[in-house]
C-alpha cells in the first residue's frame, strides 16, 4: 500500500484542529452584556387516645421572652447602617438564579429565589428586617394601633405612596390585596398566606388612608403573615391576568422590572419615586439564569454573583473551596434558622399498628438522633422540637433535649431505648417485629431521600421493616395522599413562613389544620391553641406554648428528630446583606433588598 | 426524485399524528397537572383548597374533555398556533423563536465540530491501521466514547472556575446581535456535545473505510497507478461516507436530545431548557409543541440524508 499523502491535506486537516481550537478560544473570551428586549405589557386587568402508660416525658420550659409584634407610632423604619460604615448609592447586583418565575403571582408562589425577585418590587402592610420588630412599612408618622382589646388593627396610611403606574396606594389596595390572599376575590387562596383567613372577620376602609382590619381573636401571627413576601399589596382590581410572566408587576417596591427574557435574565432597575428616603442604595438588580446548581455556585465562586441564599449547604465540589474562601477572610456565611427541613417522624395514630401507642415509642426510640443529624445535614444537625431549632425563641436547649425527651439517647443510653423499643413492640403483640410501608416524596431537597434511607435502616434495628412507598410525584401526589392519611409511616419535612408558634400549632398539629397530615387531634392541644393564638403577653404565649408541646410529644403522633440552618453566603463588599429577617426565605426585608449597597 | 419528496413529506402527516396522540395521551397519564403545581408545594402541603384547585383548572382549560383538549390544540397546531403556555401565559410560537436559534446553533456547531475532527481522525486510523498514531486516536476515540456528555461538561465548570476563574457567559445572546458572547456562550457546550459524536463518527469512519479499502475496485483503483489521495478521497472515501452519512442524520436527533442537559448546565436558553421546565411544570401545551416541533427536525434532518445517500451512490435512485 502507497503512503497517503497527509502533506497534500494539509488545509484540511489544520482546519479541522483550528476550528474546535478557535471555538474554545472564543468560548473562554469576554462575554458581551445582552442586548435588553421589550417587556411585555398587562393586556388586562379522632382524638389521640393512648393505649398504654406513656414513657416517662419531661415538660419542658423555655427561657426568656418572646418578642411579639407591638403596635407603633414610628413610620416605616430608616436605614440603619453598620456603624463605621456609610452605604453608598449606586451599583448592580448580580445575581444567578435556577429559572425565570413561571408566573408573577407572588400570592401563588411559594419558591425563596421567586419572592427574592417579586419582593422587590411591591410593598406589605408590615415589613420585618433583622433585629427590628414587625413593624407597617406604608404607614404614616400615626402609624398602627390596636383597639377593641387587640381585636382591631388600625392603620394610618402615609399619603402619596404611588404604584409604578402613577396611581396612588390607599386603604382600599390594601383591601382588596389582603382579600385576594384571602380568596374572596376570584375564590383561589393563596398557598402561602391564605390561612390569614382564619384571623380576619373584616376589613374596612373608612377613609383613603384608613384602614381596620378586625379580627377574629387578638393575633400576634397577624402582622407577621402579612410582613412575608407572599403579602405583597396590589392595586385595586388587578387580576390573575396582570400576573402574567414578562408583564411588568404594578407595584410600590424601590425597583421596577425593565427587562424579562424568559430562562435567560432579569432585570430590575430603581424605582425613582420609591417612598422611603434616600432608598434603594442599588441602581440595578439583575438575575442571570443557570438552571444547574453547579453552574450557580460556580458563579458565585468566581465572584459572577454577589450572594446566594441556599437552605443546603452548597453542593459538594464546591465547600472545601468555599472553607477555604471563608477561612481566608474572602467570603462571609450567615447562618439562618431552620427555615426547611425535617420535622421529624410522622405516624397516621388512627392507623393499625400505629393507634397503639406502644408501638409509636417504640418508632420513637429506635430513631438514632445522632445518625439520623450526622446522616442528612452533617455537622450543621441541630436538635429541634415542633419546627423549632435549639437557640430559637421557641427552641428548646439542646441540653434539655438531649438528656431528657425520650428517644434522643446517646452512647449506651441508645442500646438501652433500642431495647427498650424492642420490648414495647413485643408487649404491643409484635414480638417478631413488623413488616410494614414507609412513604416518602421524591423531592431531593433538604435531604429528603436521604433520611428516608436512614429512617428505614434505623426503624430495621428495633423489628421494624420498612419498604419504602415514594410518591409518584413530589408535589402533587404526595400532598393528595398526605390529605387523605394515606400513609402510615414518614419522615416529613417542612416550610417555615413565619417562625410563630401559630404555624406550628394552627397548621400542623390542630384538629383538621391544613398541614395536618396525621389526622391528629386532641382537645387540650385545640384549647391550648386557642388561648396561645389570641394572648398577646408573650410570657404566657410561650407558657402556652410548651404545654401543647409537652402533650404532643407525649401523644407521640409526631416524633421529632435534628433540623439545620441554613446560610447566606456572600462576598464582603456587600453591605446590609445581614439585614435578614425573621424568616429569609419569606421575610419581606430580606426579599425588599432596598437596603442592601456596595461597600 | 420530487415525488419520492412529495411521498416522504405525506407520509409524515401520519407519523406525526400518531405522534401527537402517543404525547399528548403520555402527558395526561402523568400525576399531577398545572394548576396542582402552581397550588401546592415541595413539602406537599396541600395548602390549596380543592374549590382553588379547580376555578384554576377552568381558568386554564384543563377541565375541558381530553378529546376537546385534543383536537383544540391539534387544530390550531395545524393553523401554526401553538397556543400559549398555560403556566406563563405567553404565546408558545414566539417562545420558540426565542429558543429555536440557540438550540439549533449548538447542534450544527456541535455536528460540524464532531464531523470536522472525526472523519479526518477515521480515515487517519483507518490508513495507518495498527500503527502506533491508530492506537492512539482509537484509544482518544473511545475515551470521549465513555465519558458522557454530562459528566465532562461538569468537570469543565469546575476546572474553569477553580484554577481560572471561569464561568460561562449566562444570559440570552444571539449571534447576529452579540455574537462574541453568544461564541463564549455556546462554544464550549457544543464542544462537549461534539466530542462523542466526535468519537462515534471517528469510529464509524474507520471501520467503513477500513472495510473499502478491501474492496476489488480500490486495488484495481492503486493498480490504474492512481495516486494515493486520488484512491482515498474520490473512491474510498465517498464510498465509506454512506454509513457515516446515516449517523450524521441520527446524531442530529440525538444532538438536540443530548442539548437538554447541556442547555441546563450551561444555562442556555434554547429549547432544552424550555422543554425540561416545562415537564417539570407539566405545562402541556409547550411541551406538546416542542415535542412536535422536535419530531419534524429530526424527519426532516432524515429526509436529507436520505435525498445525500442518492448523491453520493448514483447506485441508489428515488425514481
Amino acid at each position: 500500500m502507497k503512503k497517503f499523502p497527509f502533506h497534500r491535506y494539509r488545509p484540511y486537516w489544520l482546519a479541522s484542529i483550528l476550528v474546535p481550537v478557535l471555538l474554545f478560544v472564543l468560548a473562554c473570551g469576554p462575554g458581551e452584556s445582552p442586548t435588553p428586549t421589550p417587556l411585555a405589557t398587562a393586556t388586562s386587568v379522632p382524638a389521640a387516645t393512648p393505649t398504654s402508660a406513656p414513657l416517662a416525658t419531661a415538660t419542658l420550659t423555655s427561657p426568656g421572652p418572646v418578642a411579639t409584634p407591638t403596635p407603633t407610632s414610628v413610620a416605616a423604619p430608616i436605614p440603619t447602617p453598620t456603624p463605621g460604615e456609610q452605604p453608598k448609592r449606586g451599583g448592580t447586583l448580580n445575581l444567578v438564579e435556577g429559572a425565570t418565575p413561571a408566573h408573577f403571582d407572588a400570592y401563588l408562589g411559594y419558591s425563596p429565589g421567586f419572592q427574592a425577585f417579586l419582593g422587590k418590587q411591591y410593598s406589605n402592610l408590615f415589613i420585618n428586617y433583622v433585629g427590628e420588630k414587625v413593624d407597617c412599612e406604608i404607614c404614616s408618622e400615626a402609624g398602627w394601633r390596636l383597639e377593641d382589646g387587640g381585636k382591631t388593627m388600625v392603620f394610618n396610611i402615609k399619603p402619596g405612596i404611588k404604584f409604578n403606574t402613577g396611581k396612588e396606594l390607599t386603604s382600599a389596595d390594601v383591601a382588596y390585596s389582603i382579600n385576594m390572599m384571602m380568596g374572596n376575590i376570584d375564590g383561589i387562596v393563596s398557598a402561602r398566606v391564605g390561612w390569614v383567613k382564619e384571623y380576619i372577620s373584616s376589613i374596612e376602609t373608612p377613609g383613603a388612608y384608613e384602614l381596620r382590619i378586625k379580627l377574629v381573636r387578638p393575633s400576634a401571627v397577624v402582622p407577621k403573615l402579612l410582613s412575608t413576601s407572599f403579602a405583597i399589596i396590589v392595586p385595586q382590581g388587578t387580576t390573575r391576568d396582570d400576573f402574567k410572566s414578562g408583564v411588568t408587576p404594578k407595584g410600590s417596591g424601590p425597583f421596577i422590572l425593565k427587562q424579562f427574557i424568559a430562562d435567560a435574565s432579569l432585570t430590575l432597575e430603581r424605582n425613582p419615586n420609591y417612598f422611603k428616603p434616600g432608598l434603594p442604595y442599588l441602581d440595578k438588580v439583575v438575575w442571570t439564569i443557570a438552571a444547574d446548581t453547579n453552574t450557580q455556585w460556580a458563579a458565585f465562586y468566581t465572584h459572577k454573583q454577589e450572594y446566594k441564599f441556599q437552605m443546603e449547604e452548597p453542593v459538594d465540589q464546591y465547600l472545601a473551596q468555599l472553607f477555604k474562601l471563608r477561612d481566608d477572610g474572602k467570603i462571609k456565611y450567615i447562618s439562618i434558622p431552620g427555615v426547611a427541613g425535617y420535622f421529624g417522624v410522622w405516624m397516621v395514630g388512627s392507623k393499625p399498628p400505629f393507634n397503639d401507642l406502644r408501638v409509636r415509642q417504640a418508632v420513637n426510640l429506635g430513631v438514632d438522633r445522632v445518625a439520623f443529624g450526622q446522616g442528612t445535614f452533617g455537622d450543621r444537625a441541630v436538635p429541634q422540637l415542633l419546627m423549632f431549632l435549639s437557640g430559637e425563641d421557641y427552641g428548646t436547649p439542646a441540653d434539655k433535649i438531649w438528656n431528657v425527651v425520650p428517644g434522643w439517647g446517646t452512647g449506651a443510653k441508645k442500646q438501652q431505648e433500642l431495647e427498650q423499643a424492642k420490648k414495647l413492640l413485643a408487649d404491643a403483640g409484635f414480638p417478631n417485629g413488623m413488616d410494614i410501608a414507609q412513604f416518602s416524596s421524591t423531592a431531593t431537597n433538604v435531604g429528603y431521600a436521604a433520611g428516608s434511607q436512614l429512617l428505614q435502616s434505623q426503624l430495621k434495628q428495633v423489628g421494624i421493616r420498612t419498604t419504602l412507598d415514594i410518591a409518584k410525584t413530589g408535589g402533587t401526589d404526595f400532598a393528595n395522599r398526605l390529605a387523605a392519611l394515606d400513609y402510615l409511616i414518614q419522615n416529613y419535612i417542612f416550610y417555615r413562613i413565619t417562625g410563630d408558634p401559630d404555624e406550628a400549632l394552627g397548621q400542623y398539629m390542630i384538629t383538621g389544620a391544613s398541614r395536618n397530615a396525621t389526622g391528629y387531634s386532641n382537645k387540650a392541644v385545640d384549647k391550648l391553641y386557642t388561648l396561645m393564638s389570641s394572648e398577646t403577653d408573650p410570657v404566657k404565649r410561650k407558657q402556652l406554648f410548651f404545654q401543647a408541646q409537652d402533650i404532643i410529644l407525649n401523644d407521640l403522633w409526631y416524633a421529632p428528630a435534628q433540623n439545620h440552618n441554613g446560610y447566606i453566603t456572600f462576598w464582603p463588599n456587600l453591605g446590609g446583606i445581614d439585614q435578614i429577617g425573621l424568616s429569609p426565605a419569606f421575610g419581606s426585608g430580606t426579599a425588599r433588598g432596598d437596603r442592601l449597597w456596595f461597600k | 426524485m420530487r415525488k419520492y419528496i412529495a411521498r416522504r413529506l405525506v407520509l409524515m402527516v401520519p407519523t406525526l399524528f400518531i405522534f401527537s396522540l402517543l404525547v399528548f395521551g403520555l402527558l395526561r397519564v402523568l400525576p399531577g397537572d398545572v394548576a396542582e403545581k402552581m397550588l401546592i408545594d415541595d413539602s406537599g402541603a396541600q395548602t390549596a383548597s380543592k374549590a382553588s384547585l379547580e376555578r384554576l383548572r377552568e381558568k386554564l382549560g384543563l377541565n375541558r374533555p381530553l378529546y376537546v383538549q385534543y383536537l383544540s390544540w391539534v387544530g390550531d397546531t395545524v393553523r401554526g398556533d401553538f397556543g400559549v403556555s398555560l403556566l406563563t401565559g405567553r404565546s408558545v410560537i414566539q417562545d420558540l423563536k426565542q429558543r429555536l436559534p440557540l438550540t439549533v446553533q449548538l447542534a450544527l456547531m456541535s455536528l460540524i465540530f464532531s464531523t470536522c475532527v472525526g472523519v479526518p481522525i477515521g480515515i487517519i486510523s483507518a490508513v495507518k491501521q495498527n500503527s502506533l498514531l491508530d492506537y492512539g486516536l482509537r484509544f482518544f476515540s473511545i475515551f470521549f466514547l465513555a465519558a458522557p456528555g454530562f459528566w465532562v461538561a461538569l468537570m469543565v465548570i469546575l476546572a474553569g472556575a477553580f484554577w481560572f476563574g471561569w464561568v460561562p457567559t449566562l444570559g440570552y445572546n444571539l449571534l447576529w446581535q452579540q455574537p462574541m458572547a453568544n461564541l463564549s456562550q455556546l462554544g464550549v457546550p457544543a464542544l462537549i456535545l461534539g466530542l462523542s459524536a466526535m468519537a462515534s463518527k471517528a469510529r464509524y469512519t474507520r471501520s467503513s473505510m477500513l472495510e473499502v479499502l478491501r474492496e476489488d475496485y480500490i486495488r484495481t483503483a492503486r493498480s490504474k497507478g492512481l495516486r494515493e489521495q486520488v484512491v482515498i478521497v474520490r473512491h474510498a472515501m465517498k464510498n465509506a461516507m454512506i454509513p457515516v452519512l446515516t449517523v450524521i442524520g441520527l446524531q442530529f436527533g440525538a444532538i438536540m436530545g443530548g442539548s437538554v442537559i447541556l442547555e441546563s448546565i450551561f444555562g442556555i436558553p434554547g429549547m432544552g431548557t424550555y422543554l425540561i421546565t416545562a415537564i417539570r411544570r407539566s405545562d402541556y401545551t409547550v411541551v406538546q409543541s416542542v415535542v412536535v416541533v422536535f419530531a419534524l427536525m429530526f424527519m426532516s434532518t432524515n429526509l436529507v440524508i436520505d435525498l445525500l445517500y442518492g448523491w453520493l451512490d448514483p447506485r441508489i435512485s428515488y425514481a
